[in-house]
């Protein structure tokens, strides 16, 4: 039986990064769509509300300029997140904005993701974004990247450069404070 | 709220709310979920959470697209048709390594090749042809021995690791004493190149699925 193109899989990303490789813009393009979202929405989740087409941005040319290092022990998905959050702690360090996450008021909150208010009513909108943010920065991380990404605890691991006990640990503490906090 | 007993469900609803379990996974996380209250509530605030966190930030795409490095030419690229490159080059460009260059494939295949020669070595430890008795109790004179494929199979195995004795041509098994006997398989027992027993089969690995919940 013949399958037709369309419902043939997408190509894998070391295919993408080998077409990139041979001159193919249309397979970085690829690349940039499919990995963008979940790296947006990872930036977001470490407090970088203004800066998160830059994060993005940044990373995927670093990553660009760094195929030739990519052993490919981990997915690339894990190795852009890795990337991502080193660029975003050294740029925490570097501008001294460690306490910005707790500073977003709920007005910065609507504004960023103004079309969410259609799919999630407001109130439970801001009873969870407060209970996220009563988490430890290690473990919004974690909780982040389990619930929202669905990695696993490997890919954590390898992301927040811990272990997969660590991963498990940080995101059964956060589960149980996010309930807690929303049964209030 | 109390947290359900049950690890392995707990652990597999944050997989099951982003649709990576398998079948039969995924019916056996529904039938759970019919009779637990715990997991359902839990199920419930992870739901929740993903649908505020889930709320993408949107970036142009394109716009980064273009900011992107053009890739170097030449420059770790992946041609096909081309042979391997040196295990020193292989990695640029994220190329696969091949199997034949991996340390670990090599190490594997060395170990193969010595235990095969020392295979041969056991199987003709009966029946030493006389070039062979020479070589661990006389002196060779080039061009003499009547079995020289013998000779050739010995030089080419791994029996440099014997020792090295003076060696001289003389008759069959027979002509020796019986002490002469005892003291030549007393040194045939002591030399490490000859295993005593039969080589251990190389390991398999086998990948087994733990995926499986009850």
């Amino acid at each position: 039986m013949i399958v037709p193109a369309v419902a043939r899989e997408e190509a894998g990303d070391d295919e993408l990064i080998a077409r990139w490789q041979s001159g193919d813009e249309r397979a970085a393009a690829a690349i940039v769509e499919r990995h963008a979202p979940g790296l947006a929405r990872f930036a977001a989740s470490l407090g970088e509300w203004e800066h998160v087409e830059e994060l993005v941005q940044d990373t995927f040319v670093r990553a660009f300029e760094s195929f030739s290092t990519f052993r490919r022990e981990s997915s690339l998905r894990t190795w852009l997140f890795t990337i991502l959050r080193r660029i975003a702690l050294d740029r925490r360090r570097s501008e001294r904005r460690r306490r910005e996450v707790s500073e977003v008021t709920p007005d910065q909150v609507a504004t960023t993701f103004g079309a969410l208010d259609s799919l999630v009513a407001e109130e439970t909108q801001r009873s969870v974004e407060a209970a996220v943010r009563r988490l430890t920065r290690m473990q919004r991380e974690v909780f982040n990247l389990r619930v929202s990404e669905g990695m696993s605890y490997r890919e954590i691991a390898d992301v927040l450069g811990s272990t997969e006990g660590a991963a498990r640990v940080h995101y059964h503490n956060a589960l149980r404070a996010v309930k807690e906090a929303l049964d209030d | 709220m109390i947290d359900c007993a049950n690890v392995r469900i707990r652990e597999a609803l944050p997989e099951y709310i982003h649709g990576q379990l398998d079948i039969r996974q995924r019916l056996l996380v529904q039938a759970h979920l019919a009779g637990c209250d715990a997991c359902s509530a839990e199920l419930a605030v992870l739901e929740r959470c993903r649908a505020v966190m889930a709320a993408t930030p949107a970036v142009d795409t394109a716009r980064i697209v273009a900011a992107l490095p053009a890739p170097r030419s030449g420059h770790g690229r992946l041609d096909p048709s081309q042979p391997p490159a040196s295990a020193a080059t292989l990695h640029i460009g994220g190329g696969r390594t091949a199997l034949w260059q991996r340390p670990a494939w090599r190490a594997a295949a060395a170990v193969l090749l010595m235990v095969g020669a020392a295979g041969v070595l056991v199987m003709r430890g009966g029946q030493w042809p006389t070039s062979e008795r020479a070589f661990w109790g006389g002196s060779v004179a080039a061009g003499t021995a009547s079995d020289a494929g013998d000779s050739s199979l010995l030089a080419s195995s791994d029996v440099g690791q014997a020792p090295r004795v003076p060696l001289s041509l003389g008759g069959g098994l027979s002509d020796l004493s019986d002490a002469a006997l005892s003291a030549l398989l007393n040194e045939v027992d002591d030399v490490e190149a000859l295993p005593l027993e039969e080589p251990a089969p190389v390991a398999t690995f086998m990948v087994t699925d733990l995926s499986g919940a009850d």
